[in-house]
């Protein structure tokens, strides 16, 4: 069924169509309308679900660990301050091995206060374990809310999961999209499976205090979750291809073939990307887009495969880590995979569309432009700073 | 043992497993109940913070023909000789016994 | 569990009636061998605790004496379901808990009859 709908009503209507049991809805900007959307299915009967109002996102989290842990399917979003807030308990609800599901609109963080869209909040909670996706459409949220859930209740994994979208650009921004009509459906691509809960008739004890003589296993159980999640993921996007029409890929590219220099980056600005390559292409340029999808775990194998070819790879991020010998976090993550794989390109990192930012075709022309001029030094100069009044790398 | 035999997330599913570690070794006194002498008010049995003193359904003939249908008795495996029981005593029925090792 | 060598019921809530210290139920809830100091009588808050509410109990604790002394892992001495999250967040897990299972009984998917009597 064809709709137009933005990510956050996009995220609602997955969430719907997975029938989840408890929802803890605490507003921030810019994600308040998935549980404005979601309190609105409940009022009207389209949702058979408990929304408990919590006094903060603190709260949100630590109800759905509670509701999780009985049994329940669980949802709830969050955005910057809130996923800062909440963050001891993310660690927590990894560490508990609970298949809950959260959306993230991506937001700057403060200090200065800014409500605009930058990856800056989900960066930061990298190490939490929790499964994480980053979507680039309306359409892609819609169906990674649905995936999401079948990859965190598999057996194999049982990890918490993220999918995050650009707050704004797109939690605000209208697509056409398809949802599936019949939620049965959906349903059955999402079946209840038994695991182990509280239940008066089987007592178990969860979170119980560990000390070092078997901390780093239960640790250790968490690390090989996540490497199977990574076979698990790409099984389950094949059969998101199969089942719902709609195929993707932990890595996507684009133009990518006989491609030399290609420019990866995630979320939004994606589209732009793709609008700047078509058009670089026909002046002469033999550039690709990258895009990554799959946070964590993160896809070394795909990234290897997309970027064999390719004497220089251009990577935008659009978050900072302060004070690193490079600053763009997925620029790192890129690097050290790469390295792994004993492939030495060329890498170039940006860091653009800071704080809601706008980075448009333009930018991306002007990113390979002062690239290719500064040559040796664009590697050597770590992180450049694309867009910043006053700073001038030529 | 091995990552892989734990239970995931260091969850316990055994209700009450902690009757492997005994306490016992605790103590310095044991409390000592003087049969005949408790009048069963059950105020030891309610106050133990470790559920060590059981009521058990043995009947007991006391030395001046009094017959009580059950008796407490201490489970010396737990008990960390903390010494509520004999302090609450009503009846002065319990005595503290330097433990003998 | 430890054999009981009497006979006892198991009462619910609404049929628990205790008018003296003999109607208290004898079934412990509360394993001994928890790490709790010597004479901590949060061991006996904990038991009497749960002869009150009985079996058909999911305990929420806050991190604190009680849960770090009555679940080192990997020994228990609970004898109910139990969780723990974080210092602060007990009542929010709690809410969770009941939430999940009001709405897993309404959906029928979890059979709230299904208890101990």
């Amino acid at each position: 069924m064809r709709v137009v709908l933005n990510s956050n009503y996009a995220v609602a209507y997955a969430v719907r169509d997975v029938d989840v049991d408890v929802i803890a809805a605490y507003p921030i900007t810019p994600q308040t309308g998935v549980v404005g959307k979601l309190a609105e299915m409940i009022a009207n009967g389209e949702l058979e679900a408990e929304m408990i109002h919590v006094e903060s996102e603190h709260s949100a989290l630590s109800t759905i660990i509670g509701a999780s842990a009985a049994g329940a399917r669980v949802f709830t979003a969050t955005s910057s301050q809130g996923l800062e807030f909440m963050h001891e308990v993310l660690h927590i609800a990894s560490g508990m091995r609970l298949p809950l599901v959260m959306s993230v609109a991506t937001r700057a963080v403060s200090a200065p206060i800014n409500i605009w869209c930058d990856y800056s909040d989900l960066m930061n909670v990298r190490d939490s374990s929790w499964i994480t996706f980053i979507a680039s459409t309306a359409q892609e949220v819609y169906d990674t809310i649905i995936e999401a859930y079948m990859v965190a209740e598999d057996p194999r994994i049982l990890l918490p999961v993220i999918v995050a979208y650009d707050g704004f650009w797109m939690s605000h921004t209208y697509e056409p999209l398809h949802v599936v009509a019949d939620k049965r459906y959906v349903r059955s691509l999402v079946p209840r499976r038994d695991r182990v809960k509280l239940d008066p008739l089987k007592p178990v004890t969860m979170g119980s205090l560990v000390g070092p003589d078997w901390y780093y296993e239960i640790k250790y159980q968490q690390v090989e979750a996540m490497r199977e999640a990574y076979d698990i993921i790409r099984e389950r996007d094949r059969d998101m291809g199969k089942v719902l029409g709609r195929r993707y890929e932990p890595v996507e590219a684009y133009n990518i073939d006989d491609a030399e220099i290609a420019i990866l980056t995630y979320g939004g600005i994606y589209g732009s990307l793709l609008e700047s390559v078509d058009r670089l292409r026909a002046e002469g340029y033999k550039i690709g887009a990258i895009r990554l999808r799959l946070w964590r775990p993160f896809p070394v194998d795909e990234l290897y495969k997309v970027t064999m070819g390719l004497s220089t790879l251009i990577v935008v991020d659009r978050a900072i880590s302060y004070g690193a010998s490079i600053a763009g976090p997925v620029a790192i993550e890129v690097i050290a995979s790469l390295h792994r794989m004993r492939v030495d390109l060329d890498i170039v990192n940006y860091v653009a569309g800071i704080g809601g930012r706008p980075v448009a075709e333009s930018d991306f022309k002007g990113m390979l432009e002062l690239a290719l001029k500064l040559g040796r030094r664009a590697r050597e100069l770590g992180t450049l700073y694309w867009g910043v009044r006053g700073v001038n790398y030529e | 043992m091995s990552w892989r035999e734990l239970p995931i997330g260091g969850m316990v599913v055994e209700p009450g497993n902690s009757i492997a570690r005994r306490t016992g070794d605790w103590r310095v006194f044991r409390p000592v109940i003087n049969q005949d002498v408790c009048t069963r008010c059950l105020i030891c049995w309610m106050y133990c913070p470790d559920g060590v003193i059981k009521l058990v359904d043995t009947p007991y003939r006391t030395s001046k023909g009094r017959v009580w249908s059950f008796t407490l008795e201490i489970d010396y495996d737990y008990c960390k000789g903390c010494g509520i029981c004999a302090e609450e005593c009503p009846v002065d029925a319990i005595s503290m016994v330097e433990e003998v090792k | 569990m430890e054999p009981y060598t009497g006979e006892y019921e198991v009462l619910t809530m609404s049929e628990l009636r205790i008018r003296g210290v003999r109607d208290l139920p004898r079934e412990e809830l509360f394993a001994p061998g928890h790490g709790l100091c010597a004479g901590c009588t949060a061991g006996t808050i904990v038991r009497h605790l749960l002869k009150v509410t009985g079996r058909n109990t999911v305990i929420v604790n806050a991190t604190g004496c009680v849960e770090v002394s009555t679940t080192m892992h990997p020994y228990t001495s609970w004898r109910v379901s139990w969780i723990h999250v974080a210092f602060e967040n007990a009542a929010a897990v709690a809410s969770g808990v009941e939430s999940a299972f009001k709405v897993l009984a309404r959906k029928g998917l979890i059979d709230m009859s299904n208890q101990y009597p």
